[in-house]
């Protein structure tokens, strides 16, 4: 298995990322420069964290047009495997990949803390092997991680299980005290139709061993490459 | 000639920036504000031509607004001497 982690001007979780597959999952890891014109047969892509082009104009509106993004893109309509996390769920939401859209958190403010995620979804290829209750403690940090989705689409989201991720508290309940930024119905992370794309607002690189306070983002980790 | 692109949030999204204004402006004592909505506005400079209106309106959609929360106008700020 080969994963290939775009990097942009502004990115800073690439080398969280790298680490997590690299030197923690024994897995080859490697960069992608935003100008390159080859992903180098990855078979997954992950678009990760940071301030892309500084956010210039909307989160992710300027890395969608950078010229690799033309083959994630095609790679995702294929039925590629791609994760975008935290600024990379907001390029997928930008590129047309993922419905809806991130809009500033509800008190306008950076927040950066540990939360709790339910995954709400385990038959997906991201999520497989998630266990303990399918809470996982993954940190946030944004200041645009707030969902937004009309009725329809939420409802669509829904229908077709596109809902993988809720915030919820330490026991596992969705309620609006353990939405920290005002997303829609808790959400923190979606697929696409196909599945095989997901954005998610926390961060599992940053959650990937207990050094770092948690490790519960590397059950992420393991059910990508266990579907792979 | 400018193009000046006005850009807001849909009626229908939360606009957090501009419900902290209003409270602001009320707290100051502008007990008349009834509503505030804050939006985005790029000028937009072109070169000697004719009328660009259709690709302006164009880019906006591709590039500038999201059109799942946001709504534009295009007008005219300047037009050619």
């Amino acid at each position: 298995m080969k994963v290939g982690i775009i990097v942009f001007p502004g990115s800073n979780c690439d080398s969280d990322c790298l680490y997590a597959f690299r030197d923690i999952l024994d897995v080859q890891a490697f960069y992608i420069w935003h100008k390159d014109k080859d992903l180098k047969k990855a078979d997954l892509i992950i678009l990760p964290g940071g301030f892309s082009y500084g956010d210039y104009l909307k989160c992710g509106a300027i890395a969608k047009l950078s010229p690799v993004m033309d083959l994630v893109y095609s790679f995702a309509i294929k039925g590629g495997y791609v994760l975008g996390i935290c600024n990379g769920f907001q390029i997928l939401v930008e590129m047309g990949l993922l419905p809806g859209a991130l809009l500033r958190n509800r008190d306008l403010k950076f927040i950066c803390k540990n939360t709790f995620i339910k995954c709400v979804n385990n038959n997906t290829k991201f999520t497989s092997t998630i266990e303990n209750k399918n809470i996982l403690n993954i940190p946030i940090a944004h200041k645009a991680g707030n969902y937004f989705i009309d009725d329809k689409g939420l409802k669509d989201l829904y229908n077709n299980n596109q809902v993988v991720f809720k915030y919820c508290d330490s026991n596992g309940f969705i309620d609006e005290k353990s939405n920290p930024n005002g997303s829609k119905d808790n959400i923190a992370g979606i697929t696409n139709q196909q599945g095989n794309v997901l954005g998610m607002m926390p961060h599992p690189e940053r959650a990937i061993e207990n050094l770092l306070g948690s490790e519960d983002g590397i059950s992420i980790c393991h059910s990508i490459i266990r579907s792979l | 000639m400018i193009y000046r692109i006005i850009v807001t949030y849909k009626p229908v999204v939360s606009d957090p920036e501009g419900q902290v204004i209003k409270s602001a402006l009320i707290k100051k004592g502008y007990k008349f504000i009834e509503n505030v909505r804050v939006g985005k506005i790029f000028d937009i400079t072109v070169n000697n031509r004719n009328d660009a209106t259709d690709e302006i309106e164009k880019l906006s959609k591709e590039i500038l607004v999201n059109p799942i929360v946001e709504e534009f106008t295009v007008e005219v700020l300047k037009e050619n001497p």
